[in-house]
């Protein structure tokens, strides 16, 4: 076999039939498309989900709340969290840096003059920016005076000092909630759309002091994330943290905890199992979609060897034996799924960074991109779709009889 | 060089009658000799020449070519021997469409391992008289010119052997001696020239004929002892 001969001799034979060589390449570049985009949906939906995730659970902060939480199916038998339950984990715990309470008052209205806008108000403490990681970006977060004194004080979130102030600065000014004056002390970090498609700046965040006292009218506490010096001893603090809180509740051996626990472990763990699921859907919607480019190759090549009958037969009796012919419909194949493969490619990545801005705005898409293993498997996936398409019409070319094949014109 | 015996060649459709296209052919054609193979259509001698040329399997007797025989060969080595001992030449040409001339001439050698498929290509146009015209695709060529691309496709590869079949059959008068002459002067050169035809005058432009009849040889004398009688 001439090698430089049958690279030349395939490549001029798939100038020769052009329209077929599209036809077949097309259906690669669809399933490429697709997987591409599933792909890069599928990671961008984790990318987005893991930092919403950071964000409410970041891997050195340890949850406890009232209640029995939403993953033992609720339910508040026992006693609520209190205030002191929080001081006895603090003095008797060991290498826990900072505590957050966070009490959410769910939406209200809020007005400055004529203007009013109904955005979710949230209770904090000082600790927040350490444990939450996120702080005022103009203006000043609240402090433990802020805290102990009931201030009437706030941050906004920059949704809402658009929603209430336009363009203008916000520091300084008042702002009344449920007809109640507070002073806008600063304006948070932004942090765009959660996956559930929640406008994480559309806040006001007050102390949580006065949420208990003057909105909820409550003396317990929804939520306290412990952040711990050393996160490799996360599981060790977890324990003692229940200790206490079960001594403090005088809940006694045997009986369930009327708290819960979210350890950031848990998290990663609930969500692997979700993408995990996610994960095979994709492979399945990937797997059908090269199926159907494969079942394109095999009628191309299928009627590519019906009308070079003639042409293959001739090959035959100048000199080409059964592999070689069925060789080069496979060759030609290969070369078709390659070409479609790398159009696909360049298509599909031209076309996610162009919606990228549209997605992470709509969406809150993050890390929106083609990753290398992706093109791996399109690639890859290309080669065997376009092996397996040909690979029956190549075998029948291989076994044609020269004599009759001859005859065919 | 050609050595049937007693070769015969049998098809048989399911739920028909056998048809015997060969029944009992033994032939011998010596290198550098100019035969002829005269019959009517349906006479065998399209079998004959698939036979010869390693296309078809003898349902039964014996063929040796270059003193081997063919019967014991794999599907792979009988492609190997067509490629390198035989170069056909077929009615109706059998050129790529959409494929140069030379691109045509180089197709033997695309399973052959010579790397040198440019210069054999153009010697073997320039043996044909059609080097200017290597860059042409098949469609632009006259009926004559692609029988001349076709008679270069066959001997580019220095076969021992040509097997022509029905070479003129679509050709007018001059184009037919133009490609009869070709065969010729391959001929002096020393290759074998087996020429399969219906037509008499054309037979007789061999130094030998061997008539076939319902799948049999009816005669084989040498073209002067034909002509003699005539």
């Amino acid at each position: 076999m001439n090698r430089s001969l049958a690279i030349r001799q395939v490549g001029r034979s798939l100038i020769r039939f052009k329209g077929r060589s599209v036809l077949g390449g097309l259906g690669i570049v669809v399933s490429v498309l697709a997987t591409v985009f599933v792909l890069s949906a599928a990671g961008a939906v984790r990318g987005t989900f893991d930092k919403f995730v950071a964000q409410l659970y970041p891997t050195d902060v340890i949850t406890v709340g009232s209640g029995r939480g939403m993953w033992a199916g609720g339910g508040s038998d026992g006693q609520p969290m209190r205030l002191r339950d929080v001081d006895a984990v603090m003095s008797s715990v060991p290498g826990i840096l900072a505590r957050d309470i966070s009490t959410v008052a769910g939406s209200r209205d809020v007005k400055v003059g004529e203007r009013s806008a109904r955005v979710v108000v949230v209770g904090t403490g000082a600790q927040a920016p350490q444990v939450r990681r996120r702080t005022a970006s103009e203006g000043a977060y609240l402090d433990e005076a802020d805290v102990g004194a009931r201030a009437r004080v706030a941050l906004l979130g920059t949704t809402a000092v658009r929603a209430l102030f336009g363009v203008s600065s916000p520091i300084g000014s008042t702002i009344f909630l449920d007809n109640v004056p507070f002073k806008v002390k600063g304006v948070l970090e932004p942090l765009g759309v959660s996956p559930h498609g929640d406008d994480q700046d559309n806040v006001v965040v007050i102390p949580y002091t006065v949420v208990m006292e003057s909105l909820l009218k409550v003396d317990y506490l929804q939520q306290v994330g412990y952040q711990v010096a050393d996160p490799t001893r996360m599981v060790d603090t977890a324990a003692a943290i229940v200790a206490v809180m079960r001594k403090q509740h005088g809940i006694g051996e045997g009986r369930q905890n009327d708290f819960y626990v979210i350890q950031p472990t848990d998290i990663q763990k609930r969500l692997a199992n979700s993408f995990g699921t996610m994960k095979l859907f994709v492979v399945l919607i990937c797997a059908v979609a090269f199926l159907i480019s494969a079942l394109v190759v095999l009628g191309v090549m299928q009627v590519s060897v019906r009308q070079r009958t003639s042409e293959l037969g001739l090959r035959k009796a100048v000199g080409a034996d059964e592999p070689q012919v069925r060789g080069q419909i496979l060759w030609e194949a290969l070369v078709i799924a390659l070409a479609g493969c790398a159009i696909g490619a360049v298509l599909a990545g031209v076309t996610l960074y162009a919606t990228a801005p549209l997605l992470a705005k709509k969406f809150g898409f993050v890390g929106i991109g083609i990753s290398l293993s992706a093109i791996l498997i399109g690639v890859l996936a290309a080669l065997v779709t376009g092996a397996l398409g040909a690979w029956l019409p190549a075998r029948r070319a291989g076994r044609l009889d020269p004599v009759a094949a001859l005859r065919m014109r | 060089m050609i050595d049937l015996q007693a070769v015969s060649k049998i098809y048989q459709k399911p739920g028909e009658a056998p048809v015997k296209a060969l029944e009992g052919v033994s032939l011998r054609i010596g290198a550098g000799e100019f035969v002829a193979i005269l019959g009517p259509s349906g006479s065998g001698k399209s079998t004959l020449m698939n036979v010869m040329g390693l296309l078809d399997r003898p349902t039964s007797g014996e063929y040796r070519l270059d003193g081997k025989a063919m019967s014991s060969l794999s599907g792979r080595e009988l492609a190997r021997m067509r490629n390198r001992v035989i170069g056909f030449v077929f009615q109706s040409y059998h050129l790529l469409p959409r494929t140069t001339a030379a691109e045509n001439v180089q197709l033997p050698l695309l399973y052959s391992n010579r790397s040198d498929f440019a210069e054999r290509s153009q010697a073997a146009l320039e043996a044909v008289g059609l080097s200017d015209r290597r860059s042409h695709y098949a469609s632009e060529l006259s009926g004559g010119q692609q029988q001349r691309v076709a008679i270069a496709r066959a001997i580019v590869n220095e076969p021992l052997v040509i097997l022509a079949d029905e070479p003129t059959g679509n050709l007018d008068a001059a184009a037919a001696r133009n490609i009869m002459d070709l065969f010729k002067a391959q001929n002096r050169r020393g290759t074998t020239v087996v020429l399969i035809t219906h037509d008499e005058n054309l037979a007789c432009e061999a130094r030998r004929v061997v008539r076939l009849h319902a799948g049999t040889i009816a005669s084989d004398s040498p073209t002067e002892t034909l002509l003699r009688s005539a």
